[in-house]
């Protein structure tokens, strides 16, 4: 396997009134293409700001970052989001559909961002059959013209993740993507990231769930900003 | 994206919110109703001033005898004392003499017309209406350019012979005789009886604030019988006797326009060195014009000031709108971002929502602004006057201030910190 994503000597401060905050200490390591990776660690260790660092929605003030051999903390604002856009997948804790959305518009406003310009050779009716494959997939294809606010947590969540999928992203990056769900919907929800996994995309998740954590292949393990081994 | 996707996206996030995109455009919708309003009713005032000039004749000198101020204090004076003894008549303004004399000496008049008038009730076997009896001469209808409809207008003969006919005008006409042919009937002035022997075109008020007249409400008479029977210019005026006023007013038509400043300023000074007191006024209608014209553009000016300041206002309000929009949809701006939004991608979102909101705001405004502007007119009876091209200039003016106010707060929305907006929900 070869590193997907390289991170050596990472570090994120934040420059606040009451002093500087260091977040991320001198980070370093190598995820390769194809891993499902767990961070791990308490509230407040960096697990969330490694995740957007990861996501490139967040630069680093210090150390190097490269994504596919590409230098991420040398990359413009624009190149960042092309990336982004490009071979990145997010899910969040809360879901972030747009609520005013239905469930097939939410998915693909994943696409509203990803033309051909900016790499990406799906044309837009390809896009459209994904999202509706990716939402029968979720098991969703019944409530494809639903609004949010008809779906449970574990449904809107499935939402989020076909969305992160749509323009077949190379990484998934996952932010307490079961946080917000019951032990049942939880475990529905790691199968589907399972299956993902399986299909040949990296998937990073954050979790404070150390018996979630514990079922993936890998734990990375956050302490005050630092890498414990 | 193209353009048009984007403004199909603008259309949805718009439609989400209604109640809020319509009073966002409210501001628009009424600071362009209001200019498109203003805009078609003062062009009516405007055509309407310059149609009165022009009645005037363009190419005439006008003299009007004015009142002068020594006659109205000894007028108020005996209104205060409720005298009822018999004083000396007050003799002012233009004589028949002044006119000989400037017909006499100034070659470059061609026709001197002129007006003696009172006002009068006129009847016929039916009807009465307020009128007001204008003396004048056969030369009238041309120097005026005021032409008959029915009938002939005075000649000579009638004005030699002190002939008891009368023409009337177009109002008067319809007034006292709605459902005959005026021609041949006799009707009754101040006592006397006249037969009408034709009726004037309809021309419409003539002149500027303070010396208007409206020959469609007069009545026509030679202007030696009307000196004569109604002692126009000698016998006592309506409200006190004694007031001695030979002509009204005098048309003086010019051989050659270019001339009309300098007959001006000589008969302005022949009559100075004539007349004791200031009981007279020279116009140039020709000179109005130019100064129309200048009233105009300063009218223009405090126009553009108010469309700019209702505009502006407007604009504060999209951009108030505008500013609540992007907060309220925070964590939706922080979710684009991570799906790979540019900054500018989030501009564009919110810039071409303010945009088409300001469109759309200014067309309904075009569309308000023409109806309010038709209800005036027809409340007030005027022939409201639109100009086809404040359609593209109300629309393109309002797509500016949604540009210009709906660039700042997409700005502010575009700087945000990505992961900071994903957090605020």
């Amino acid at each position: 396997m070869s590193a997907l994503i390289q991170l050596e000597n990472a570090c994120k401060t934040y420059k606040m009134r009451g002093g500087d905050v260091h977040a991320l200490k001198n980070i370093s390591l190598e995820i390769n293409s194809g891993e499902f990776v767990s961070i791990v660690g308490t509230s407040g260790c960096g697990k969330s700001t490694l995740l957007y660092v990861l996501g490139a929605l967040i630069e680093t003030t210090g150390g190097e970052y490269s994504f596919d051999g590409k230098a991420v903390n040398k990359m413009s604002d624009i190149n960042r989001a092309v990336l982004r856009g490009t071979d990145i997948g997010f899910v969040f804790q809360s879901f972030h559909l747009v609520p005013q959305l239905s469930v097939v518009k939410n998915v693909m406003l994943a696409s509203r961002y990803c033309t051909p310009t900016n790499g990406r050779s799906m044309t837009k009716r390809q896009l459209k059959k994904r999202a509706l494959d990716l939402i029968d997939q979720v098991g969703l294809s019944d409530r494809k013209r639903h609004r949010p606010i008809e779906l449970s947590n574990g449904q809107m969540q499935r939402v989020a993740i076909a969305r992160s999928l749509l323009v077949k992203p190379r990484v998934l990056l996952a932010d307490e993507p079961t946080g917000n769900l019951d032990i049942k919907t939880r475990d529905e929800i790691f199968e589907t990231m399972k299956q993902i996994n399986a299909d040949g995309t990296t998937i990073i998740m954050v979790t404070h769930d150390p018996e979630l954590a514990q079922r993936t292949p890998r734990q990375i393990r956050l302490s005050d900003g630092e890498v414990v081994r | 994206m193209n353009f048009f996707s984007l403004m199909f996206e603008a259309i949805s996030n718009l439609m989400l919110h209604k109640t809020r995109s319509l009073l966002a455009a409210l501001g628009i919708i009424f600071g362009v109703a209001s200019v498109i309003c203003m805009l078609s009713i003062s062009e009516v005032a405007r055509q309407d001033v310059v149609k009165r000039i022009q009645r005037m004749g363009v190419n005439n000198l006008i003299l009007d005898t004015i009142e002068p101020e020594e006659v109205r204090a000894n007028q108020r004076a005996r209104m205060n004392s409720n005298s009822n003894e018999e004083t000396k008549a007050f003799k002012y303004g233009i004589t028949r003499q002044d006119l000989k004399t400037l017909a006499k000496n100034v070659d470059a008049i061609e026709t001197i017309v002129p007006i003696a008038t009172k006002g009068v009730d006129v009847s016929s076997n039916l009807k009465t209406a307020n009128s007001n009896v204008l003396g004048t001469t056969p030369e009238y209808c041309s120097v005026m350019s005021h032409a008959v409809r029915d009938g002939r207008f005075i000649t000579k003969v009638d004005e030699k012979n002190l002939a008891m006919i009368c023409v009337l005008g177009h109002k008067t006409a319809r007034d006292i005789f709605p459902l005959v042919n005026p021609i041949n009937q006799v009707v009754k002035l101040d006592g006397q009886y006249f037969t009408v022997v034709g009726v004037m075109e309809q021309k419409g008020e003539t002149g500027t604030a303070g010396k208007t007249s409206d020959p469609d409400k007069s009545v026509f008479i030679p202007y030696e019988t009307a000196f004569t029977r109604f002692g126009l210019g000698a016998g006592p005026s309506i409200f006190f006797a004694g007031e001695n006023v030979e002509v009204n007013r005098a048309v003086l038509r010019l051989k050659d326009t270019e001339m009309l400043k300098p007959v001006s300023q000589i008969a302005s000074n022949m009559l100075d060195r004539l007349h004791r007191s200031d009981d007279f006024s020279v116009t140039v209608p020709h000179s109005l014009l130019n100064e129309q014209k200048k009233s105009e553009k300063i009218f223009r000016w405090v126009m553009g000031s108010l469309a700019a300041i209702s505009l502006l206002v407007g604009g504060i309000g999209i951009m108030n709108i505008m500013l609540a929009n992007t907060t309220e949809r925070k964590s939706e701006i922080g979710l684009r971002r991570a799906l790979g939004a540019k900054r500018s991608d989030i501009v564009s979102l919110f810039v071409s929502e303010s945009l088409l909101l300001c469109i759309l705001g200014g067309a309904i405004g075009v569309a308000v602004g023409f109806g309010l502007a038709q209800l005036i007119g027809s409340l007030a009876e005027w022939t409201v006057i639109y100009h086809t091209w404040s359609i593209p200039l109300g629309i393109v003016v309002s797509a500016i201030v949604g540009l210009i106010f709906g660039t700042i707060p997409a700005l502010r929305a575009a700087q945000q910190d990505p992961v900071l907006a994903l957090r605020s929900e």
